[in-house]
């Protein structure tokens, strides 16, 4: 009696065991093994000695120029990207609803506008890289215009170009998302509008924004972590180039951990720059909070 | 205060025709009625007023002046839905001011017109509130108030009252009455409950699936129904309809149905000749029990139900094999089931219909104008 109680107590976690044993063997223990490294000086291309160093991984990644000059890039990267797509696809949402009527036409449209983000990443890149390069379709293009053709990828605008890609490719996301938040406040809250005999843009301000705010605020968290974590495009379009001019922390770090193989320092850079993304999703949703 | 009209209506949702020719003058400062079942076309016709519709034919005007086309935001009007589409993110204040800061009115003048409203209506104590978190007669005075405090040149009602409960219903139908005549506002209000139309209505349009069966004022739709469904619709318990025939006996014209018989010479006319199926009709409230020596028609019949309707009781009476008469009977009146009882009515409070439900006589006692 006694017996069959506990064993029955006990399945549970039997039944859990082997998702357990594979999220620490996966995910915990090399997190933790990440801290001990990062504490190291250690290249095991060398030697399989590890040397003791302390913080001093950690102070010579806060001093790294090339460290933190990809932050930069990433903020830009990041920032504008983003904020380009969450407000790209809110107004087509928008426009989607506004102006085409027919359920049918607008669910066409709104198809073709989700299919760049059905491609695979690494799909996309090369398409573009064959699309950009000096004399590539979309400089064909410009020159047949009249334009002179623009050097896609030269250190000023490569960083921008796979912004632009990746603009084209994610816009859907947020598109997507306004698009299911617009449907859904209520119609009858616009017909009370118009009879109060509010303008348009008084709707948009005062029904149709303020009923969007937080499925948007969830649409910029999803591409903001996306992008954070961002390394395909520049891997297949720019490998980092030309010079640094693409490199952002994460294709930086897996230069450092894997192709340089300063494993310690690498560890101690991907824990500060998982601290800043913790702190960066803190303050985001305070702020979402509070508008 | 503008008088509105609206001239031979007609608009379909795919096959369904949901207006069929409507027309109507609705009076400035009057208290207009749209009366008729779920699905009768009420809020159509309202949305078309209101400039959310356009409707396929006819036209509408306001004080003359077309304005089929005139968009929502440019006619004046304010409405009142069902569901009372208040803004939920924003607060009650927010809710009422809306119209106003449409209309770009200055600060301290939104402040006075709310407070005006608000008082009236006794909501000032929730102007900081969120509709979300206020009662469901709450919430309803708060969508009259933002209806009311632009000043419409007309305030639309779609069935304001069916969401609420009971007793609040009964106090709302004063207040409706009270605050048409405090803002002398042009009201329309559409509503499924003939009691509402009965209570407050000076005209009363009856729709039946997007036809106008009549329009009038409500007495008159009462007491000179045109036709069997205006009969029926308005007034609760619902009119007692009997089928039967018109025969001539003795030089006099008698409605008759098996057993029962109703002489209606003076009623009839020289129409008698024409009419063979003729559908009798007497209200609940004109049967009276019991031995009544002054009333000229008299039944008999046995008791099939009781039922206590608040404090009155409606009493249903077998009085032939196939008919059953609804009788009210004001206050609690007990009485068994299967007790043999006697019921009678004046000879005067009958109506008449033809086969196809067209009224053929009225009671007398609106000819008499009691």
């Amino acid at each position: 009696m006694f017996q069959a109680k506990s064993r029955k107590i006990k399945t549970p976690y039997y039944l859990i065991l082997p998702p357990q044993f594979l999220i620490w063997v996966v995910v915990i223990f090399p997190l933790i093994w990440a801290v001990y490294i990062s504490f190291h000086d250690w290249n095991p291309t060398i030697s399989p000695q590890r040397t003791f160093v302390g913080i001093g991984n950690y102070l010579a990644v806060l001093r790294d120029i090339r460290f933190l000059s990809a932050l930069g890039r990433m903020l830009y990267y990041s920032g504008l990207g983003v904020t380009i797509q969450l407000v790209l696809g809110t107004v087509i949402a928008l426009a989607l609803v506004e102006y085409i009527r027919s359920p049918r036409i607008r669910t066409t449209v709104l198809v073709l506008f989700l299919l760049p983000m059905m491609m695979a990443e690494a799909v996309a890149a090369q398409m573009w890289t064959l699309l950009i390069t000096d004399t590539g379709t979309i400089n064909n293009i410009l020159v047949w215009l009249g334009f002179s053709p623009v050097g896609w990828r030269a250190k000023e605008l490569a960083l921008t170009t796979i912004m632009i890609v990746d603009i084209w490719q994610w816009t859907a996301l947020p598109l997507l998302i306004a698009y299911a938040a617009r449907i859904s406040i209520p119609e009858g809250l616009y017909e009370s509008a118009r009879l109060d005999g509010a303008s348009k843009w008084l709707i948009l301000r005062r029904i149709t924004l303020p009923y969007m705010r937080v499925p948007l605020a969830i649409a910029f968290l999803l591409r903001f972590m996306d992008s954070y974590k961002f390394l395909d495009k520049v891997f297949i379009m720019t490998y980092g180039g030309p010079g640094t001019a693409t490199e952002l922390p994460t294709f930086y770090l897996y230069q450092t951990a894997f192709s340089y193989f300063k494993v310690g320092y690498g560890a101690a850079m991907s824990w500060i720059f998982g601290f800043i993304a913790i702190v960066a999703m803190f303050l985001f949703w305070r702020l979402a909070k509070s508008v | 205060m503008i008088t509105v009209s609206v001239s031979h209506l007609v608009k379909r949702y795919g096959k369904k025709v949901a207006l069929d020719d409507v027309s109507a003058d609705i009076e400035g400062g009057s208290f207009f009625c749209i009366l008729g079942e779920p699905g009768a076309g009420k809020t159509t016709l309202l949305r078309i007023i209101a400039g959310l519709e356009i409707p396929e034919e006819g036209n509408v005007f306001f004080d003359g002046k077309e304005v089929t086309l005139v968009p929502a935001q440019k006619r004046d009007v304010a409405m009142v839905f069902q569901d009372f589409a208040l803004y939920p993110h924003l607060t009650v204040f927010e809710n009422i001011a809306s119209p106003l800061r449409a209309s770009r009115m200055e600060e301290n003048r939104i402040r006075d017109s709310i407070q005006l409203v608000a008082h009236f209506l006794k909501i000032d104590h929730l102007l900081d509130r969120s509709p979300l978190f206020i009662s469901g007669g709450e919430r309803q005075r708060v969508a009259i108030a933002r209806a009311l405090v632009k000043k419409p040149k007309i305030a639309l009602f779609d069935e304001p009252l069916v969401n609420l409960d009971f007793k609040i219903r009964e106090d709302m139908r004063a207040q409706f009455k009270l605050m048409q005549k405090e803002f002398k506002q042009t009201i329309v209000f559409a509503t499924p409950d003939p009691v509402d139309a009965m209570s407050m209505a000076d005209q009363v349009l009856v729709l039946h699936e997007g036809k106008v069966q009549q329009l009038s004022t409500v007495w008159e739709a009462y007491f000179r129904p045109a036709n069997l469904f205006v009969a029926t619709y308005l007034g609760f318990p619902p009119m007692n309809v009997i089928e039967g025939e018109l025969r001539t006996i003795n030089s006099q014209t008698v409605w008759q149905a098996s057993s029962l018989q109703v002489e209606v010479t003076d009623r009839v006319g020289g129409e008698r000749e024409k009419e063979r199926t003729v559908l009798l009709g007497i209200r609940p409230e004109h049967i009276v029990l019991g031995e009544e020596k002054e009333l000229k028609v008299r039944w008999e019949g046995e008791v099939v139900l009781s039922e206590v309707v608040g404090s009155d009781t409606i009493v249903h009476v077998r009085v032939d094999d196939e008919v059953v008469l609804r009788s009210f009977v004001p206050g609690i009146y007990r009485v068994a089931v299967g007790e043999n009882v006697k019921v009678g009515f004046e000879r005067g409070d009958v109506y008449l219909f033809r086969e196809n439900g067209e009224t053929l006589a009225f009671p007398k006692r609106f000819w008499k104008g009691e």
